[in-house]
């Protein structure tokens, strides 16, 4: 028995764990850089503490669902496909468009922010040029390969993650000053209703995590890459954040909301040069340069797969489906993520266009715990052919993970109802579009076949 | 095993082990620091009660990524061979 399909067509099968881990962490560490702090905003020092830790707690049992059900189905699409096999046709491309808007919105927030970056540090470039530019050439390294891209991405990212722990432990051994007293008098300022909306930003921390197993096809070996490389990019995160919030509170003043850490648009880098040491502030400031890119770098990977899914299934034209002769990379998919980036980029609302990314993601988090919970009962049974990796706790944690993510939901309606209500009727519509053209192309799925596996438990029933 | 190199196999596993155990240490240690630190700072401006949902918390994110993780080794060991991940 062998994993290794590298003479089969299709997409190529290199990648390894720390591939994986690099293509989660990349798109998510620039949540560490920004954005994190606007949980300080509604809901203090403790309302960002509790925020990170409820939404850790989703993503870790997020991130090992998704262990399971990409080393267990090993394709590319990832919550599309799983939703395709143990949901339904509706509910997996609602998902898969869920994703790649999810992806594609956050690559375009990612570049607006790069081009941002430039123009502070050379005044005399504009933003619209460099953001278009920044976009075209992730989508040309994405274009010619993706062992590149995720390499370039695993350099990145872990130059930002370096600096993050190297400012860290220079706080707590004192290479500077800390400011305990900050913690005290920032704790809660708007209160117990805080602590509850600040929940809603909790996902900034780790955002597309579940995404890491988006590569399960292109791995050589998926079953120990992706909950290996996952998971040490969920620990990766969960330690991040931890030391950003705690090095961040300590330095930077919270206790007038408006003020401050709440409403900093660079934290850690404005934490850094509230330090004083000049190698941080540099670290810390290519750190979050480098964060911003891999993240859209990760972001174009991911979106381009979900599509490249969704075109092979007829979901969409499946003109996209194609993969090219040398790269071995959905090509045409990958290039169209460029004028919808691009789309999203140049709206100029770049608040709403990441609270959609967000509630996009959130609808991921109902389904992929619900694909776990009838991948489970269709196959009742474990077997390594099936689940090579076995999530824990299963399928209570899910349930939780349910639970927390409509929570999370709920909490959106402070502030952004508009943009909550919007995204769900754009779900639905989605929904009932997909469901009516999938009975054109619907076909008696093969389990033998198409995924090599014994027929499900309600199949075994009937006959 | 046919053509399995099984000290090969066993030294790869043992960094996979190595990875595995630290990952989840530095877990436990840097998360424990900073939220004890944070309730031991700032905790008095919440009723016990909300203090307790912390220790729920952070309870559940060590716990089951802890157990999460060992997992991942547990099927790496138990798979090593018949998908032969180190060749």
């Amino acid at each position: 028995m062998t994993e290794d399909f590298s003479e089969s067509p299709g997409l190529v099968k290199t990648l390894r764990p720390y591939h994986v881990w690099a293509l989660g962490v990349g798109i998510v560490l620039v949540g560490e850089f920004m954005g994190w702090n606007f949980t300080v905003a509604k809901g203090g020092i403790l309302g960002s503490l509790l925020a990170m830790l409820v939404a850790g707690t989703m993503y870790i049992i997020i991130s090992l669902c998704a262990s399971e059900l990409g080393s267990a189905t090993k394709l590319a699409g990832g919550p599309y496909d799983w939703a395709r096999l143990f949901v339904g046709p509706g509910a997996a491309a609602s998902v898969g468009l869920a994703v790649y808007m999810e992806y594609i919105a956050l690559e375009a927030a990612d570049a607006i922010v790069v081009a941002f970056i430039a123009q502070e540090v050379f005044p005399e470039l504009q933003v619209f040029p460099v953001t278009l530019l920044v976009i075209a050439t992730l989508t040309f390294i994405n274009y010619r390969g993706v062992v590149a891209a995720l390499t370039l991405n695993f350099f990145m990212t872990a130059i930002a993650f370096l600096a993050i722990i190297l400012f860290f432990f220079s706080g707590t051994f004192g290479v500077f000053e800390l400011h305990p007293e900050n913690l005290f008098q920032g704790a809660m300022p708007n209160g117990m209703i805080g602590l509850f909306a600040a929940l809603q930003f909790g996902p900034w921390f780790f955002l597309g995590i579940e995404g890491a197993a988006m590569c399960a096809e292109e791995c050589k070996r998926p079953s120990r890459a992706v909950p290996l490389g996952q998971q040490a990019g969920m620990i990766t995160l969960l330690v991040g954040a931890a030391m950003t919030l705690f090095i961040c509170a300590n330095l930077l003043p919270s206790n007038i909301p408006a003020e401050g850490l709440g409403v900093s648009v660079y934290p850690l880098f404005e934490a850094a040069q509230a330090s004083g040491v000049p190698v941080l502030i540099g670290l810390l400031a290519i750190g979050t340069l480098l964060t911003c890119v891999s993240s859209a770098n990760g972001c174009v990977c991911d979106s381009s797969r979900s599509w490249f899914a969704l075109s092979r299934d007829h979901f969409v034209s499946n003109w996209f489906s194609s993969v090219h002769p040398k790269y071995q990379t959905p090509y045409k998919a990958v290039i169209f993520t460029m004028p919808i980036a691009i789309a999203f980029a140049f709206s100029g609302y770049l608040d709403q266009v990441i609270t959609f990314s967000i509630v996009s993601g959130l609808l991921c988090y109902v389904l992929i715990p619900f694909s776990l919970i009838r991948f489970r009962k269709m196959f009742p049974s474990h077997v390594s052919k099936v689940r090579p990796f076995v999530s824990p706790l299963q399928p209570w944690i899910s349930y939780f993970a349910i639970l927390i993510a409509i929570t999370i939901m709920s909490t959106l309606f402070w502030g952004y109802r508009y943009n909550l209500i919007f995204a769900l009727v754009f779900y639905l519509v989605a929904y009932f579009y997909f469901h009516n053209k999938h009975k054109k192309h619907q076909h008696e799925f093969d389990w033998g076949r198409e995924m090599d596996w014994p027929n499900p438990s309600h199949h075994e029933a009937k006959e | 095993m046919d053509g399995i190199d099984e000290a090969k196999y066993n030294s790869a596993f043992a960094k996979d082990t190595f990875l595995i155990l630290g990952a989840i240490a530095l877990l436990i240690v840097v998360e424990g620091y900073v939220v004890f630190t944070i309730i031991a700072e700032a905790g008095s401006a919440v009723p016990p009660m909300i203090r307790g949902i912390y220790i729920l918390f952070f309870g559940l994110v060590v716990g089951i990524e802890t157990i999460g993780y060992l997992q991942v080794r547990k099927s790496i060991k138990q798979h090593m061979f018949d998908f032969k991940y180190y060749d």
